[in-house]
């Protein structure tokens, strides 16, 4: 599998880099949980999906909050221009199988329109799919409409599509010195080589670093009960994942 | 014994599903127009062409993700793009390759190869949402009995490492203790902002 070099990597100043607001190149460079994994979604920021999440709502766990998190990484100042995908390009969605054989029954579907900055957000969902699978058409039915960067309420669904502070948090220079296979295609962290199988110390001459600090990523959150999308026949068991689509022209 | 951080509390109740949402829809707040726009902040709203030609929009997967770190730490970079147009009934193609690069580091202990890759494969966030709340976090659903999902502050890579790398499966042939170095832990315990005990609960972005 891994080739093991242990050559030694002279210290980048990888911290001063990734907080610097100027370079876009030093944003390229980052990653995360599914961060920027493969070039075209590298390049395609939009398209990335970075993180998911599904956890019961703080104070209220007869509620399940479900989060897709994109567009990682963006620096302050890159952050207020920042836009989703328009519906004409791009899908966002949530899926979820509530019937144990991994494949969608109940799909989120969320679209925008609208200049950066202003944009408009639609969630159709959650309901059956068109169809189960890559290829995703729009569903019918109800759909929730209102701005970005506003708490959108409808009935029992609360909605938020904006920039937030990206979640995740990791020693990304250490990962991929560990893993450098897995180092993106431009940036600073794409010309590290191998280096010793160990994470670094959390304080010290070379300490951990969390390499996502002070970026922010495009998020979408929707809260919503539970029983919405649980099943009495799994007893209450579902799956949950996140998919960015890229429409056909 | 595996745990993952983070409270809360209580059971659920189940219904049909796509009943509660289409009653639920009828409510708004804010400005209703009759195209059924729903506007919380911002001017009264406009009628729109938004919704023309939404019938003939159709769309192709580019990226999909469901545990963190599955694809990012366990199948080389030049499979992700394949890896990204699966889902999870299909990522299942990927397993040998994720049981690979754990055995190459814990061959001698197929158990731990064999136990991840039956909780990562299908490869979902598993929720079991009869279990109480409070037990959520990631992979608690298999490893703790809990609620499982992901929580915002759940360490999942100190978490994923010491599976990999550590003795949360069996302490055979471990490289280090959970969650400390060499391999258990990144040393990056937490988020830089906190998360809020409100809706939307991610910090607000950082601004220039």
């Amino acid at each position: 599998m891994q080739k093991r070099n242990y050559s030694k990597v002279p210290l980048l100043a990888i911290a001063a880099v990734a907080l610097t607001v100027a370079s876009v190149l030093a944003v390229r460079g980052v990653s995360a949980s599914d961060h920027q994994d493969t070039p075209l979604v590298e390049f395609s920021p939009r398209f990335d999906v970075n993180d998911v999440y599904a956890f019961p709502a703080p104070g209220n766990p007869s509620r399940t909050v479900l989060v897709l998190g994109t567009s990682s990484p963006l620096t302050p100042a890159q952050t207020p221009s920042a836009a989703f995908g328009s519906k004409s390009q791009e899908l966002y969605q949530i899926k979820i199988d509530n019937t144990g054989d991994a494949r969608e029954d109940l799909v989120f579907q969320v679209t925008f329109t609208g200049p950066p900055g202003k944009q408009k957000v639609t969630l159709r969902g959650p309901v059956a799919p068109n169809s189960v699978g890559t290829v995703n058409t729009l569903v019918g039915g109800p759909m929730i409409k209102g701005y970005t960067n506003t708490i959108i309420e409808s009935g029992s669904i609360k909605l938020f599509a904006g920039p937030r502070d990206d979640p995740f948090f990791i020693d990304l220079e250490a990962f991929f010195r560990i893993l450098p296979d897995r180092k993106p295609e431009s940036g600073p962290l794409s010309t590290i080589t191998q280096g010793p199988l160990t994470f670094r110390a959390a304080s010290g001459v070379n300490p951990a670093v969390d390499f996502v600090r002070g970026f922010n990523d495009l998020a979408i959150v929707i809260e919503l009960p539970t029983s919405t999308i649980a099943n009495p026949a799994t007893n209450g068991r579902f799956g949950v994942w996140g998919t960015t689509s890229q429409a056909r022209n | 014994m595996f745990t993952l951080p983070r409270p809360t509390a209580r059971q659920l109740p189940r219904i049909a599903v796509t009943m509660l949402f289409l009653s639920a829809a009828g409510v708004t707040l804010g400005a209703c127009t009759d195209d059924g726009m729903k506007d919380i902040a911002g001017p009264a709203q406009f009628v729109t062409d938004d919704d023309e030609g939404d019938n003939d929009l159709v769309y192709d997967q580019v990226e999909f993700l469901g545990n963190p770190l599955v694809s990012e730490v366990t199948i080389a970079k030049a499979n992700h793009d394949a890896y990204n147009r699966t889902q999870p009934y299909n990522t299942t193609t990927f397993g040998p390759q994720s049981l690979a690069f754990i055995n190459a580091f814990r061959g001698g202990q197929p158990v731990v190869a064999n136990t991840l890759g039956a909780v990562l494969y299908p490869d979902m966030l598993i929720v079991e949402s009869s279990r109480n709340p409070a037990t959520a976090g990631w992979l608690s659903w298999a490893l703790a009995a809990g609620w499982g999902g992901r929580n915002l502050s759940d360490d999942v890579v100190d978490a994923g490492l010491s599976a990999i790398f550590g003795k949360i499966i069996t302490a055979t042939g471990a490289y280090c203790d959970n969650f400390a170095l060499p391999l258990c832990t990144d040393n990056v315990g937490a988020n830089d902002k906190a998360f809020g005990s409100v809706f939307p609960y991610l910090a607000s972005p950082t601004t220039p």
